[in-house]
C-alpha cells in the first residue's frame, strides 16, 4: 500500500501545484518576456508590475491594454501583467487599485468617459479624480453609429427623418456610460427622443441591430469594423472630430449637422500617492511606445489609433469631458 | 461538393504535428481546468491569451477552442464523482451522475458522459457546417421571444422540485432573489448591496454553485453519522449495450437542445443542461428513477453541453459575434493576429476558418480517446481517503473561487452558500431549482425589461411575436394539465374512500412522482 500512497501524494501535489500556478498567475501574463535592455530603470522595487483592467478578458479594452502591457514589459525590462477585475462599471478595479500599496507596482487602466460614472449622484463611488495620478494617454477609440445593412437609412439624415413621434431606439451597454452620453447629446441635438435598450456588452448591441430590435447602436470602431467590412452593418456616422482612415467614406456627425463629438480615451493611471518619479518614467515610456510602429500596428488591428497625451493633458481632457457629462440629463433616455 | 472541399482544406491545415500537439494540450488543459472547481474556460483561456501574441494564429485558436471544449467534460468528472461541479453546466449532470457513483456505477457515468460528449459534439459540427442560416434565425429572436423561452425553461423548475412543490419554490425564489443583487442593469441603481463595493458586482453564481453543491456536500459528509466511502464500491467501468441503448434517445434530444441553446445570444450553458435533464425526466417511462441514478440523466445534459459548446462557435464564425466570454477571448485572439472574425474569415482566410471547424472534430476525437481510458484513473480518486481528498478539494475550490474575480469576497460567498446548501439538505429542500433560477433570473428580467422599453404594451408585443406567444401558450397548457391532474387526484381520493377519509397510499404516491 505504500506505493499507492506515494502515488496519491504525488497526484495531490501535482494538482495543488497546478492550481497554485494557475491562480497564482492571478489573471494573465501580459507577455512577460523581460527582453530588452534594462534601460528605463524603473524607480520602484517591484518583482513585477500589475496592470489592473476593469473589463473582462478578450474585450476590446482588455486587448488594447494587453498590447500596452506587452510593450511596457519590453521597455521597462519588468514583467507587466494584466489582471482582470471586472464589474461595477470599473469601480471594482478602481477600488482594488486604490487599496494596493502606492509603490508603483500596481497600475490601473483608465478609460473615459466610462470612468466618469463616479460623477453621478446615485453612484456611491467612494473616490474622486484626486485619488488618481495619470501617466498619460496612449490611444483614442473612435465611436461609430451603425445600422443594419438591410436598413433603408443611408445617412444620418435618413435616420433622423425616420424618427417620427416616438423618436429612435438604440442599443446601449449601460444606462449612463459612453453610449448613453452620446445618445443623450444626440437626442438633444435632434430635439427628439432616443429610447435606449440596455444589453450586455458590445456583441449584444450588434445582435440587437442585426435582428432589427433597435434602430441603431454606437460602437467602438474596432469592434464593428469586421461587421462593416463583411457587409452586415452600415456605418452612418463617426463621432470623432475627423474622419477615420479605417473608414474614409464615413462622414463625421459634425459634417452631417449634428454637433456632437465623442471618443474614448485610453490611458494609464495609478494611485495619487505613487512617487512622482515613477509616474514620470511611465509617462516617458508611454511617449516612446506610442511612437513605435509595432505598437501602432497592433492597436490598428483592434481599430484603435494611437495618440499620446501627457498626464497633464489627459487630466485636462478628463475635466472637459466631466463638464459635458455633468450637464447631461440621462432621464431623457428613459 | 464545395463544403467537403473546404473541410478537407481545413483538415489539411491543422493535421500537422505542431497543431495536433496544441490540440491535445488544449484538451488536456481544458479537462484539467474543468476539473478544478471555479476555474473554468474563461479563466483558463484568459491565462493563455498572451500566447496568442506569440504563436501563429491557427495554433493559438485551435488551443483555445480545445480548452473550451475539454473543460466541458472536465467539469463533469468532479460533479459525478464528488458532487462538486467543476463547471456551472455540470450541475445538471451531477444530479444523477453522483447518484450513479453512490450506486457503484461511477465508471459508467463517466463513460456515458464521454460518449455523449462525443456524439453531441460530432452531430453539432455537422449542424454547424450547414449553419449560417441558423445563426441568422437566432439573431432575429426578439427580447420577448427570449423571455418566453426562458420562462418556459423556468417551468422546468416544477419538474426538478421533487416531492414537495413548496420546497422547490422556496429554492427557486431564493435563486431569483440572489440574482437581483448588484447594480440594476437598466438604471444603475444598487440593489441589495448594503453599501458594499463588492456586492455591486452582483453575487457570482459560480461561487454560489460551488458552495451549495460542492462545499455543502463536503460539509454533509463530514457531519454524517456514516461517513460516505465509495472505495469499496467502484463497480464496473464498462458500458453495456443496454446502457448505450437506453441513452441513445437522450443523446439525440440533448444534441438538439444544446445546439439551439448555443445559438441564442446570451443564453447560459447551464440552462441548456438543465433543460435537457428536465426533458429527459419528462419523456422517460421511468421518471422515478431520476434523482436516483438514471443514466439518461447523465447522457442528456452531457450531450447538450458539448453540442452547445460547438454551436457557440457559430455566431462567432458566421456573424463575428461572440456568444460567451470564452468566445470573446477567442475573438480577441483572432483580432490580435489581424484576422477578421465573421464571414470575412471564410473569404480571406478560409484555411483558418475551416481549420477551426476541423479542429473541433479533432478535439472531439482526442477527447474521446483521452477520456475513456482515463475513466479508470478518475474513478480511483474515490479510493483516496476522504481525510486527504477533502482538504485538497477544499483548497482547490478556495483558489477557484478566488480566481473568479481575483477577490477574496467570492470565497466568502462560497462559504455562505455552502452553509445555505447544508441547511437546505437538512430540511430536504432541493437545490437544483436554485441553481436554475440563479442562472435564468437575470436573463428573464433583462429580456422582459428590454422588450418593455421598446413597447410598454406587453399584450401587443406578445401578439406580434409568435415564438413568445407559443411559449406562453405552452406554459398555459402545462399549468392546465397540472391543475386538471391535481383536481382529478383529489376527486379520486375522495371518491376512493368509503367514508374513512384516509387517502389511499397508492394514489398519493403515484401523483408525487409527476
Amino acid at each position: 500500500m505504500k506505493k499507492k500512497n506515494a502515488l496519491y501524494a504525488a497526484a495531490i501535489a501535482l494538482v495543488s501545484l497546478l492550481a497554485g500556478c494557475a491562480a497564482g498567475g492571478g489573471g494573465a501574463d501580459g507577455g512577460g518576456e523581460t527582453e530588452g535592455p534594462d534601460a528605463a530603470g524603473y524607480p520602484a522595487d517591484c518583482p513585477s508590475i500589475e496592470l489592473l483592467v476593469g473589463f473582462s478578458a478578450g474585450g476590446a479594452t482588455d486587448l488594447a491594454f494587453r498590447v500596452l502591457a506587452d510593450e511596457l514589459s519590453t521597455e521597462l525590462g519588468k514583467d507587466v501583467r494584466v489582471i482582470n477585475a471586472p464589474g461595477g462599471g470599473g469601480s471594482i478595479m478602481i477600488n482594488q487599485m486604490l487599496s494596493a500599496p502606492a509603490d508603483g507596482c500596481t497600475l490601473g487602466h483608465s478609460t473615459i468617459p466610462s470612468h466618469l460614472a463616479y460623477l453621478y449622484p446615485e453612484v456611491d463611488a467612494g473616490y474622486t479624480k484626486e485619488d488618481f495620478a495619470f501617466a498619460g494617454a496612449f490611444a483614442v477609440g473612435p465611436q461609430v453609429l451603425t445600422v443594419a445593412a438591410d436598413s433603408p437609412h443611408q445617412s444620418l439624415d435618413d435616420l433622423v427623418e425616420s424618427a417620427g413621434a416616438d423618436g429612435l431606439t438604440a442599443a446601449a451597454d449601460s444606462p449612463n456610460g459612453g453610449d448613453a452620453i452620446i445618445n443623450a447629446q444626440f437626442a438633444d441635438a435632434l430635439g427628439s427622443k432616443i429610447t435606449q435598450v440596455i444589453v450586455d456588452g458590445s456583441a449584444e448591441k450588434v445582435t440587437a441591430v442585426l435582428g432589427g430590435q433597435v434602430d441603431f447602436q454606437n460602437g467602438a470602431l474596432g469592434g464593428v469594423l469586421p461587421s462593416i467590412e463583411s457587409g452586415q452593418l452600415r456605418a452612418l456616422a463617426i463621432w470623432s472630430p475627423e474622419r477615420s482612415d479605417a473608414l474614409p467614406d464615413v462622414p463625421t456627425a459634425r459634417e452631417q449637422g449634428i454637433d456632437v463629438v465623442a471618443e474614448t480615451k485610453y490611458a494609464l493611471m495609478m494611485p495619487a500617492d505613487v512617487p512622482e518619479d515613477v509616474r514620470q518614467v511611465l509617462e516617458e515610456t508611454l511617449a516612446t511606445i506610442t511612437e513605435k510602429q509595432s505598437f501602432q500596428d497592433d492597436l490598428a488591428n483592434l481599430g484603435i489609433p494611437t495618440q499620446f497625451q501627457t498626464g497633464e493633458e489627459y487630466s485636462t481632457t478628463w475635466d472637459e469631458m466631466a463638464e459635458t457629462v455633468q450637464a447631461i440629463d440621462f432621464d431623457s433616455l428613459n | 461538393m464545395d463544403l467537403i472541399n473546404d473541410l478537407l482544406l481545413g483538415f489539411q491545415h491543422i493535421l500537422t504535428p505542431t497543431i495536433i500537439l496544441f490540440a491535445v494540450l488544449g484538451c488536456a488543459l481544458g479537462m484539467l481546468t474543468g476539473v478544478l472547481p471555479g476555474f473554468g474556460p474563461p479563466a483558463a483561456t484568459a491565462l493563455l491569451l498572451p500566447l496568442a501574441f506569440v504563436l501563429e494564429p491557427t495554433a493559438s485558436i485551435v488551443m483555445i477552442a480545445a480548452i473550451y471544449y475539454g473543460s466541458m467534460y472536465g467539469g463533469t468528472i468532479t460533479s459525478v464523482l464528488l458532487n462538486i461541479p467543476g463547471e456551472v453546466s455540470s450541475v445538471a449532470t451531477g444530479i444523477d451522475g453522483y447518484q450513479m457513483t453512490r450506486n457503484g456505477q461511477a465508471g459508467k457515468a463517466l463513460s456515458i458522459a464521454a460518449v455523449g460528449s462525443f456524439v453531441g459534439g460530432m452531430l453539432a459540427v455537422v449542424g454547424m457546417v450547414f449553419a449560417s442560416q441558423l445563426a441568422e434565425l437566432a439573431v432575429n429572436l426578439t427580447y420577448i421571444d427570449i423571455f418566453g423561452l426562458s420562462f418556459l425553461a423556468l417551468m422546468l423548475v416544477i419538474g426538478l422540485a421533487g416531492r414537495s412543490l413548496i420546497k422547490g419554490l422556496i429554492s427557486a425564489v431564493l435563486g431569483l432573489l440572489i440574482g437581483t443583487v448588484g447594480l440594476d442593469h437598466f438604471t444603475g441603481t444598487p440593489r441589495f448591496t448594503f453599501g458594499s463595493v463588492e456586492l455591486t458586482g452582483g453575487i457570482s453564481y459560480v461561487a454560489v454553485i460551488m458552495g451549495i453543491f460542492g462545499l455543502a456536500e463536503i460539509l454533509r459528509n463530514l457531519t454524517a453519522k456514516q461517513p460516505v466511502d465509495f472505495s469499496s464500491n467502484i463497480g464496473s467501468l464498462r458500458l453495456s449495450r443496454r446502457d448505450l441503448r437506453d441513452s441513445v434517445g437522450s443523446m439525440g434530444r440533448g444534441t438538439v437542445i444544446g445546439f439551439f441553446f448555443g445559438l441564442v445570444p446570451g443564453s447560459p450553458a447551464a440552462a441548456s443542461a438543465f433543460t435537457s435533464y428536465a426533458v429527459e425526466k419528462r419523456v422517460s417511462k421511468t421518471p422515478e428513477r431520476f434523482g436516483r441514478g438514471a443514466i439518461q440523466g447523465v447522457a442528456g445534459p452531457e450531450t447538450a453541453n458539448n453540442a452547445l459548446g460547438i454551436s457557440n462557435f457559430i455566431p462567432l464564425l458566421t456573424l463575428g459575434i461572440p456568444s460567451s466570454s470564452t468566445m470573446a477571448i477567442l475573438l480577441g485572439a483572432l483580432l490580435i493576429n489581424g484576422l477578421q472574425p465573421g464571414p470575412l474569415l471564410f473569404t480571406q482566410n478560409p484555411e483558418i476558418a475551416w481549420g477551426l471547424i476541423a479542429s473541433l472534430v479533432l478535439s472531439n476525437v482526442i477527447l474521446l480517446v483521452m477520456a475513456l481510458p482515463l475513466v479508470r484513473l478518475w474513478v480511483s480518486v474515490l479510493r483516496v481517503p476522504t481525510g486527504i481528498l477533502y482538504p485538497v478539494v477544499l483548497g482547490v475550490m478556495t483558489i477557484g473561487a478566488f480566481a473568479i474575480n481575483n477577490s477574496v469576497f467570492d470565497v466568502g460567498i462560497m462559504w455562505v452558500a455552502g452553509l445555505v446548501g447544508f441547511v437546505f439538505h437538512k430540511f430536504e429542500i432541493p437545490l437544483a431549482p436554485l441553481a436554475l433560477t440563479l442562472v435564468l433570473g437575470p436573463m428573464l428580467e433583462s429580456n422582459l425589461r428590454r422588450a418593455l422599453s421598446l413597447n410598454a404594451d406587453l399584450g401587443a408585443t406578445l401578439l406580434a411575436n409568435p415564438i413568445a406567444l407559443s411559449a406562453f401558450v405552452l406554459i398555459g397548457v402545462i399549468f392546465a394539465v397540472k391543475a386538471v391532474t391535481a383536481v382529478r387526484r383529489r376527486v379520486r381520493r375522495s371518491g376512493g374512500d368509503q367514508g374513512g377519509g384516509i387517502p389511499t397510499e397508492q394514489a398519493s404516491s403515484k401523483a408525487d412522482t409527476e
